[in-house]
């Protein structure tokens, strides 16, 4: 029985590193300009992670293979009782630990305590149940104040903005899409109409929940065009499974085309 | 610990035999606590919700009983002027192209049609009795779009919900009178039948789980009410003698109301123009 | 009929008293059972609720492969969740809802301290009874209280709640307007959970007296075994935790029915309808409930790890290696795991420094699990194992502890959290190192103590036909959820149809397949449990030749437990060829007969 659980552990371990090791199934391509950082952070761990995956496991499958009941030889302990044990675990974790935890928190600072960037793009997010919409300020470079008792779904003023009465609400743009230019620093402000929700791009690597009553910033700067999903990962209710939105990167003149088209007369 | 150490053990045991009413009695206390809180959930508390638009008052006064040979017709037209715009880039599941990742329409200005506005009588109208029609009013789920987008029925009469799409629909019905309901309805299920026990107005229907994607419905005690189609005609028949208000609603550009009276077997025209100043409320 | 449990002459000794009249054997189970029936009927229960979540999680996989296919019998049963057959998305969370609630709670919290907790603790100390027997009576029955009001959300009009385990306000806090279920099936289980933290709290205050004051003559704190070890810094956490939960749900209970504003601010529209709620802070609940969610996890499998280090060397024959070693490592994860709830909260909205200061001691409790799993491995070494099912699973404990373990250090770094996040990794994560590790605790342990409990011997046969599909199994169903996690793959989500989640639809079948075959074969396990109870082989006092008390009783063990006061010489460690020929020494069989030889290495006494 113990060498049957022997081979088993063995393919077991030996195949799940290979798919591991393959990115058969893997991060998306990165679009992100801090993403980079992430990624070797991310492989490094695996790296990590992964030998120590290989070596205890398969050191369980040779222990079982060899130690069964029917073997020759008497109960013999572990040459140098627990402390080599030991030391090995505190030298080994001990690195990862604290190598994980300085480049970690680099990274960590690189993508979520960004200071303000010059010329960036500031984007307001509202996430309601289910879906979500991003406002623009539109050419006087000012958002209009929200007024929660003047949403209203049916004439589409999803933000409660009140034009009547505020000018800087007049020019806003309200869009499903998220639309941002390559290459340009872009300050999301999130906050979510009714319960939490998160923003969620894996090919930027950022995840931010939705909390309501604050409103969040997230900085990114995308450097790949192309159309990527935006997707809800906090359990907001029955549609959380179908909140999206396309998050599009564009260059600029695409960008401003776009505006255009959007923007209110 | 080894010499004595029953001392506290037992006395913990003593007091547990010499005092089992105080156990007993916490016990009681706890469970009479849940069952408390068991029946206070009972009630719940909401938010405010306050109608869009305002319901006619129901009429009061004795019961009168139509004579249809005295009744005359409301008829007329409705136009916009200007456009109106929609929301873009919300993801749509039944787009063509949808499953292989096409990007949401490009913005575009709405075409203005008269269609979908809901013409009826706000006031006037005497305490008739009506029957209830038995004829289920249909709303169809197709292209991820609610059709018709409004429509109108009268109290307790049936609204057959049907999901003709390929995907799952989730029907949320935010009525501010009657209570509001919510019901998933898969592809392909047998119709959800469902109907309305007091007259409102405007109540938004949507599907939670494509933002975009809403009707509205109205429910009347009478049956002196049209939708228009788009060519923006409507045409109430049947109308007692008497002076009304008769108001028309469009979901982007509100209400307008028209006063008219009608003698005994008189047909009158009225004309609404609703005028869109360009995008509102975005 | 009196409630003198400890003076063991007032118990029923004969079956022909127990048979008396059906009421009095009614008063006997409610009122007067000793802590072995008790634990028994937490074991029972603890089985009822974990058949009853894998049948939730069978329908929860079946839908996530195949949405759109229709189940008649379920149109019949549950004709709103499943209209036509095709189940609703709320009815998915509503699932996913009660199956985590109940795994968590019902299962791993219950089955393994609880459960084996109360039948064996007091025998391992060499006690007749817990030191308050009536707290243990009223714990089981708030915990079956419990579990009742859970159930009873399937009843009422709207459903379960569907806001999954963790219950994250405004959700849960606004009624009805927020979605199905979440009316009066949120407010019942709130209930539930506070009647279960008032069970686990009574629980506790129980093992830790008994531990501390009922111990036997000889038994030092340095001879408790592991288990009791392990049951006792998990009872000091569940202590401290508990009471931090049920806190935080009757704030939730009054902000849903009493008008208070912890949890909701100002402004919300829901349902467009505006909220009247202002000031309260939805973070305010995430830091309350994951306080108690982390610890509650290391609850869940300290008992198991304590079950393991106790089984395993009873097979291998040798002495645990490191056995202080490993009781300080308990205490490490034990208090560290107070200090690292922040984990759960990296990208939640509160501010990116503090996840830097839950980051360090999230990685640093990698260090005590990593040492206990090479102490468990390094066990093996120069062992003669038995395979039979209960070290089997032992084995495959260390296996499972690690693939799950080692992924902790994803999560542990918030850089990587914010892609991992609420993703299929975080679900396989948890699954190995709870709904894999922590249930083959609970396997070995039912394997191992079943002759003790039941007086019979589980079926060998059927054991090892539960052990290897099972094994292969769980590998099937959770290593590929993190390749999920890998490519993205949001979790809670009731169907997958994002672009990018479309070619991850064949892993999804191959899990969903896994998980109906491995589930089938639990009931392998019932049917061993149920034949073994009935026909099984009559079990000897000491079947595997373990050496902690409760071996040195009958199987079962009469009321009062042991014959005469026992009498405790060395620790449950002393595994090895003896003088005479064996290869253990019972805890309680007197020094001088014949010494450990040298030749076995240290087992000191």
């Amino acid at each position: 029985m113990g060498k049957l659980f022997g081979i088993l552990l063995t393919a077991i371990t030996l195949a799940s590193a290979a798919i591991f090791a393959a990115h058969i199934w893997w991060m998306p391509g990165n679009i992100s300009a801090q993403g980079a950082a992430v990624d070797r952070l991310m492989r490094d761990t695996l790296a990590g992670t992964g030998f120590l995956f290989l070596v205890a496991q398969l050191l369980l499958a040779v222990f079982a293979w060899q130690f069964g009941e029917h073997r020759n030889g008497t109960v013999s302990n572990f040459p140098g009782g627990p402390r080599p044990l030991i030391v090995l675990a505190v030298l080994v974790v001990g690195i990862e630990i604290a190598a994980f935890t300085f480049l970690g928190s680099k990274v960590w600072a690189s993508v979520y305590m960004r200071a303000a960037q010059t010329g960036e793009l500031a984007i307001d997010v509202q996430a309601e149940q289910f879906a979500f919409y991003f406002r623009y300020a539109g050419p006087d470079g000012k958002f209009g104040a929200l007024h929660p008792d003047l949403i209203n779904e049916a004439t589409n003023n999803f933000f409660g903005l009140d034009p009547a009465n505020d000018s800087a609400a007049r020019d806003d743009i309200v869009s499903g899409t998220l639309a941002v230019p390559v290459n340009r620093p872009v300050l999301l402000t999130l906050h979510p109409q009714d319960v939490g929700h998160s923003f969620y791009v894996p090919e930027l690597r950022i995840q931010q929940d939705f909390v309501p009553g604050l409103i969040i910033p997230v900085r990114f700067t995308a450097v790949r065009t192309g159309r990527y999903e935006i997707v809800c990962t906090q359990l907001c209710g029955l549609g959380h499974y179908s909140m999206r939105a396309y998050l599009e990167v564009m260059q600029p003149d695409e960008f401003d085309a776009w505006l255009k088209a959007n923007q209110a007369k | 610990m080894n010499g004595g150490e029953y001392a506290i053990g037992v006395w913990s045991l003593k007091l547990d035999q010499q005092h089992p009413f105080y156990l007993r009695f916490c016990a009681a206390a706890l469970f009479s606590t849940a069952i408390a809180v068991l029946f206070a959930g009972c009630g719940q508390q909401g938010g405010s919700k306050e109608a869009t638009v305002e319901t006619p008052a129901k009429p009061s006064g004795p019961v009168l009983t139509l004579d249809p040979s005295t009744v005359g017709s409301i008829s007329g037209t409705v136009k916009i002027e200007g456009n109106l715009k929609q929301i873009t880039g919300i993801i749509s599941p039944c787009a063509k192209g949808a499953a292989a990742g096409a990007p949401p329409p490009p913005p575009t200005e709405a075409k203005a049609e008269p269609a979908n506005i809901v013409i009826y009588l706000k006031s006037g109208l005497g305490n008739y009795h009506f029957d209830t029609p038995t004829n289920p009013v249909p709303l169809d789920q197709k292209n991820c779009t609610y059709q018709p987008h409004a429509l109108a029925l009268m109290v307790n009469q049936p609204l057959e919900i049907e999901n003709s799409d390929p995907v799952a629909h989730n029907i949320h019905v935010l009525s501010k009178i009657n209570p509001q309901w919510n019901h998933s309805e898969p592809p392909g299920v047998a119709p959800i039948m469902e109907s309305f026990s007091k007259p409102e107005l405007a109540v938004h229907v949507i599907c939670k789980l494509h933002p975009g994607m809403s009707a509205f419905v109205f429910v009347f005690d009478n049956p002196y009410y049209a939708v228009t189609s788009s060519s923006g005609t409507f045409d109430l028949k049947g109308v007692p003698p008497g002076t009304y208000t008769v108001e028309a609603w469009q979901q982007q550009l509100g209400t307008q109301d028209q006063v008219v009276t009608i003698a005994p077997k008189e047909s009158k025209t009225l004309s609404f123009v609703f005028k869109s100043g360009g995008s509102s409320g975005d | 009929m009196t409630e003198n449990v400890a003076d063991s002459t007032n118990i029923p000794a004969t079956r022909e008293e127990h048979r008396q009249s059906l009421r009095s054997v009614l008063r006997h189970y409610m009122f007067a059972a000793d802590h072995k029936t008790i634990g028994k009927q937490y074991f029972f229960l603890s089985l009822l609720a974990v058949f009853t979540a894998i049948a939730l999680s069978w329908l929860m996989r079946f839908h996530l492969a195949w949405p759109m296919a229709r189940l008649p019998w379920f149109a019949k049963v549950a004709p709103n969740a499943a209209p036509s057959g095709i189940m609703t998305p709320e009815y998915y969370l509503s699932l996913l809802t009660i199956h985590g609630t109940i795994m968590v709670f019902f299962v791993l919290t219950t089955a393994p301290i609880s459960g084996f907790g109360t039948y064996l603790l007091p025998l391992q100390v060499g006690a007749p009874e817990m030191a308050f027997p009536s707290l243990t009576r009223l714990g089981f029955w708030i915990t079956c209280a419990s579990f009742v009001v859970l159930l009873s959300t399937f009843f009422v009009p709207d459903g379960p709640p569907i806001s999954g385990w963790t219950a994250y306000p405004p959700l849960s806090a606004l009624g009805s307007d927020s979605g199905p279920g979440e009316a009066l099936g949120q407010t019942l289980w709130i209930v539930s959970l506070g009647l279960f933290c008032v069970g686990q709290v009574l629980t506790a205050i129980n093992f830790i007296t008994t531990t501390l004051d009922l111990r036997a003559k000889g038994m030092t704190l340095a001879r408790l075994p592991i288990t009791v070890w392990t049951w006792f810094v998990t009872a000091v956490m569940m202590l401290i935790g508990f009471p931090v939960l049920f806190a935080a749900a009757l704030m939730l209970l009054l902000d849903r029915l009493g008008g208070t504003n912890f949890f909701v601010p100002t402004g919300l529209v829901v349902s467009d309808t505006l909220q009247h709620h202002a000031g309260g802070e939805p973070l305010l609940w995430q830091h309350l409930f994951w306080f108690f969610g982390h610890p509650e996890v290391y609850i869940a499998i300290l008992p198991a790890l304590g079950i393991i280090s106790l089984i395993l060397p009873a097979f291998a024959r040798k002495p645990l290696l490191g056995e202080h070693t490993m009781t300080g490592c308990t205490i490490a994860i034990g208090t560290l795991s107070f200090l690292v709830w922040g984990h759960h909260m990296f990208v939640s909205g509160m501010n990116p420094f503090s996840a830097m200061t839950f980051s360090l001691p999230t990685l640093i409790i990698t260090l005590p699990s990593a040492i206990a799993g090479l102490l468990l491995i390094g066990t093996l070494y120069g062992a003669k194992m038995r395979f039979k099912t209960a070290g089997l699973f032992c084995v495959a404990f260390i296996s499972v502890f690690v693939t799950g373990g080692l992924t902790g250090f994803f999560l542990a770094q918030p850089s990587l959290d914010s892609y991992l996040h609420a993703t299929y990794f975080v679900v396989g994560h948890f699954h190995f190192v709870m709904g894999v590790a922590a249930i083959f605790g609970i396997f070995a342990a039912t394997y191992f103590w079943f002759p003790k409990m039941f007086g019979r011997m589980m079926s060998e046969r059927l054991g090892q036909l539960h052990f290897w599909p099972t094994f292969i199994g769980v590998y099937c169903i959770f290593m590929p959820m993190y390749f999920l996690g890998f490519a993205g793959n949001v979790r809670r989500y009731a169907q997958f149809s994002d672009d990018y989640l479309l070619p991850l639809m064949p892993v999804h079948k191959f899990i969903t397949v896994a998980a109906l075959v491995t589930g089938a074969f639990q009931l392998v396990f019932l049917w061993n449990l149920i034949w073994s109870a009935v026909r099984g082989e009559r079990a000897a006092d000491n079947p595997w030749g373990a050496t902690t008390l409760e071996w040195s009783t009958s199987s079962p063990p009469a009321p009062g437990n042991f014959d005469v006061s026992v009498v405790v010489y060395r620790n449950a460690n002393a595994y090895g060829p003896t003088d005479d020929g064996r290869d253990f020494r019972a805890q309680s069989e007197p020094t001088g007969a014949s010494a450990i030889s040298a030749r076995s290495g240290r087992s000191r006494e």
